[in-house]
């Protein structure tokens, strides 16, 4: 199994409008939007780059699973912070590590390339798998962000899981000794 | 007791804030000519939510005192939740109450004017003055989030504050 980070092309409108406003993949994500519009669609998948917000494609053996999403909007963000979002499409596959490669792969990228200094992931507390992953890469869980955004009809909170430069090189030394 | 209260900028208070800044030894502060432009349309804007931004002046006994933020940027925040800022510009000011009444004032405008859920501030773990009008006004600690801001001295951890609407119904 090889999973990889691209950024999306035309061809990808099938499979982005299939599910981008999919409440599967929507319902839990802090950052839900009105539904789209088939013309913001085609503006994803042209990749029009928008400054604060990034979407990758996550492939798996050529086919697209999911989404990965980088976003540093300012003063939000202060300079070399980065959140990280993660979403799998089709149930079907989940819980077979793509997300997991697809968050490591993303959060190395932001460390050895943009020069991150820290890099957050927030999820709903409830979402064990997800924290389960996050935690098997190095992330910590720093707090409870309450009420922090709509969850069937209510307000639900959200996790604030973080890795610092210095963590991800120490998480990387463990990882190169053990192979 | 100080008579604070909060009004949109004007073309006239640019100096005040640029010289603000231009003081401050924080990484942020940019003397260009860019960062000026950006200040004169951030005031041009001042007083309705535009560009992720609500940016009113601090006035204490007629004088323009300070700025505060809420911060809502695209992609950012969900709906119904804004990151406060706020700055009192003389360090001897600091600490007088104004920032708390300040406070208080932009938190209530923000639930009742701006439908706001939830509102957030981070300040430096060691910023006890900060800290102490977080509490007074009831935002309770949620975390330390590790290595968040850069300054001269390397990453400095933060901490993160909420306040609820209901939380803040209670105490008002």
């Amino acid at each position: 199994m090889t999973v990889t980070l691209r950024r999306y092309r035309p061809e990808d409108y099938g499979i982005v409008r299939r599910w981008i406003d999919d409440p599967l993949i929507t319902g839990g994500f802090p950052t839900a939007a009105p539904l789209h519009a088939d013309e913001e669609v085609r503006a994803i998948v042209r990749d029009d780059r928008s400054p604060n917000h990034e979407r990758f494609a996550v492939v798996v053996d050529g086919r697209i699973v999911g989404e990965a999403q980088v976003r540093h909007s300012p003063p939000v963000f202060p300079t070399g912070v980065f959140g990280l979002g993660i979403a799998i499409f089709d149930p079907a596959d989940r819980g077979n590590g793509y997300g997991r490669e697809a968050q490591r792969t993303l959060t190395d990228q932001l460390f050895i390339e943009r020069a991150a200094r820290r890099v957050q992931a927030e999820t709903d507390p409830k979402n064990v798998a997800e924290r389960r992953v996050l935690e098997a890469i190095g992330f910590t869980a720093e707090g409870v962000l309450r009420r922090y955004f709509e969850a069937e009809g209510d307000l639900g909170d959200l996790v604030m899981y973080a890795m610092t430069r210095y963590e991800w090189e120490e998480a990387r030394k463990a990882w190169n000794s053990t192979g | 007791m100080r008579n604070v209260s909060l009004r949109p900028l004007l073309p006239g208070d640019l100096e005040a804030l640029w010289g603000a800044r231009m003081r401050s030894d924080e990484p942020w502060a940019d003397p260009s000519e860019a960062a000026r432009r950006k200040l004169r349309d951030r005031i041009a804007n001042s007083g309705r939510v535009s560009h992720g931004e609500l940016l009113l002046g601090i006035v204490s006994d007629g004088r323009l005192a300070g700025e505060i933020q809420a911060r809502q940027p695209e992609m950012g925040l969900p709906p119904g939740v804004f990151e406060i800022g706020i700055e009192i510009f003389d360090p001897e000011e600091r600490g007088s109450g104004i920032g708390r009444r300040a406070l208080g004032l932009f938190l209530a405008h923000l639930f009742d004017e701006e439908h706001a859920h939830r509102v957030q501030l981070t300040t430096d773990v060691d910023n006890a003055a900060m800290r102490r009008v977080a509490e007074h006004l009831g935002f309770e600690l949620e975390g330390t989030l590790h290595g968040f801001m850069p300054t001269k001295n390397g990453p400095r951890d933060y901490v993160m504050y909420g306040i609820t609407r209901g939380a803040w119904e209670a105490v008002r």
